[in-house]
């Protein structure tokens, strides 16, 4: 803690804010309409029924939403996290890497790197949080408009105990999604930062190239620690537990080496 | 006191910038950087200020390492580059942000400067023309306070009425625990602030003499009977000027620009410099 001066990092924090500010504003906005795009996409009952009118009736609309399930895609948004993660690192990584008076700013190493993961952090749950409080206000109108007409179609095919399955408009995503992308978000930052770091040309196709690197390596631990378990243990719970094990050790890892290769960066 | 040892500096392995640069300097003068172009004046202030690292030997600052770019040391230096790259915000925004950063900031001297150099501190740096931002990082790098102060040309790109403030403001700034190292090509901008010459030649530093003893070891004399017999001269609108031993011990006006013009067409000059206390 030695390292760490809240009045510095208020300041540093203050200053990734105004670097980054129109990208951090725009992230909610981008959310919605990324997701209003995934439900009203082509060919989707949506789509159909609000500019061609497709069904001419209620029921027939309700018999529609009641049997489609998916190809909306709306997880697809959530590739917006890398995106703004390489948005916002290249101008943060250009001041303290490439400009005079970023490096010379009495801020310490620590400051920036806590400052530039509190910045990861926000944009990874806050894209998250945006996507939760859309799909769940969505769902909800979703529900409240038409999920009645559903059931009383269904009641009147037979189906009397009809529930909504995953992938309607009914139903929210599913919740693993953010344990996943939030541990996939975490390590696509940590190698991302050091990429940036380490290769000063090329470092988007460097970077490429190591996570491909990277996810070769996973699979042959995992593989490995696979063909040693004992049959008699649930198999699915150790490579869950050895993923989150090997990803946070290299996670880990990565954060350190960044964090020691920024103080080695000479500004030419 | 900024201590250089043996620094050793190359962007290349076999083309070295800085070979073997010795020298001491102290707290309470206005070092003069002087050097052809790209005979490593920007590299080396760049070394001190920690921005690169030398491949050998050692800087020391009050015992810091300026490669270590520790808060402590980052928070006593500040750079003024040729080419000021600030953030594109507003100048009471910057001013705000790293101000805070440095412990010695005065926020009133910092709006005092601008003032001085007619630049409305509400401005968006990026609505600023050249010569404007390097106004607002001259003011900002002086309201820091910070004991050392680097600066790459500072004049170029400033008006002549920004010139005249900036020699008032400098004066004023220097004291016993400060040091300014300006590295200029535009001499006669400040030639009288400079009290303590360091020359660059060939990646050496060739020179490092205070002009008080340049002054006591040559005479610059404008009588054109002294040109015959003079180690350099030169004549120029003013008639003709020349370098002679000042075996005398007379005073001359110290001629900064002549001297080292005679200086890069004959380096070896710098073995007729007089012994001083300090050499010894």
């Amino acid at each position: 803690m030695k390292n760490i001066n809240l009045k510095r990092l208020k300041t540093t924090l203050t200053e990734y804010c105004l670097l980054n500010k129109s990208k951090l504003i725009s992230i909610p906005v981008v959310v919605v309409v990324l997701y209003l795009l995934a439900m009203f996409w082509y060919g989707t009952p949506l789509f159909n029924q609000l500019f061609f009118r497709t069904y001419p009736d209620s029921n027939s609309f309700a018999e529609m939403l009641a049997n489609y399930n998916g190809r909306q895609n709306k997880e697809l948004i959530l590739f917006t996290i890398p995106l703004y993660i390489i948005l916002c690192t290249i101008p943060y990584f250009k001041l303290l890497t490439k400009t005079v008076y970023g490096t010379m700013t009495p801020v310490s190493r620590g400051e920036r790197m806590v400052t530039l993961w509190v910045g990861n952090l926000v944009i990874i749950f806050g894209i998250l949080l945006s996507f939760f409080v859309m799909d769940l206000m969505f769902t909800s109108i979703m529900k409240s408009m038409y999920l009645d007409d559903v059931i009383a179609y269904r009641e009147s095919v037979g189906d009397l105990y009809y529930t909504y399955e995953n992938r309607t408009y009914f139903a929210t995503s599913e919740r693993e999604i953010y344990t996943v992308v939030s541990i996939l978000s975490l390590s696509f930052a940590c190698l991302y930062q050091l990429s940036t770091i380490f290769f000063r040309k090329y470092s988007i196709p460097l970077f490429a190239l190591m996570l491909l690197v990277f996810f070769y390596v996973a699979f042959k631990v995992f593989e490995a620690l696979y063909r040693n378990v004992n049959y008699r243990f649930d198999t699915s719970e150790i490579s869950f537990n050895a993923m989150v094990v090997l990803f946070s050790i290299v996670a880990i890892g990565v954060v350190v080496t960044t964090y020691f290769k920024l103080r080695e960066k000479e500004i030419y | 006191m900024i201590n250089l040892k043996n620094v050793c500096y190359h962007y290349r392995k076999g083309v070295p910038i800085l070979e073997n640069i010795t020298t001491q300097l102290q707290p309470g003068h206005i070092y003069g950087l002087l050097g052809l172009n790209g005979v490593g004046k920007t590299t080396l202030l760049k070394n001190i200020g920690g921005l690169l690292f030398p491949r050998k030997g050692t800087i020391e600052i009050d015992r810091l390492q300026p490669k270590q770019r520790e808060v402590e040391f980052l928070s006593d230096i500040y750079f003024v580059t040729d080419q000021a790259e600030l953030p594109d915000w507003k100048i009471r925004q910057f001013q705000e942000v790293y101000g805070a950063l440095y412990p010695k900031f005065d926020a009133q001297y910092f709006d005092s400067l601008l003032e001085t150099f007619q630049i409305d501190v509400r401005k968006n740096i990026k609505s600023l023309s050249f010569g404007q931002v390097k106004k607002v990082n001259i003011a900002f790098g002086l309201a820091t306070n910070a004991n050392i102060i680097l600066m790459d040309e500072p004049t170029n790109g400033l008006d002549i009425p920004s010139k005249t403030q900036f020699r008032k403001i400098i004066a004023k700034y220097v004291t016993d625990e400060r040091i300014l190292i300006i590295s200029t090509h535009q001499i006669r901008d400040i030639h009288h602030l400079i009290d303590h010459l360091l020359v660059l030649n060939h990646s050496k530093l060739i020179l490092d003499q205070s002009i008080n003893a340049l002054q006591d070891s040559f005479y610059i004399s404008n009588n054109p009977s002294d040109a015959e017999g003079a180690i350099y001269s030169e004549k120029s609108m003013h008639g003709t000027l020349s370098l002679i031993d000042n075996l005398r011990n007379e005073e001359s006006q110290f001629d900064i620009e002549f001297f080292f013009n005679a200086l890069s067409a004959d380096p070896s000059l710098v073995n007729r410099v007089k012994p001083t206390k300090a050499n010894l």
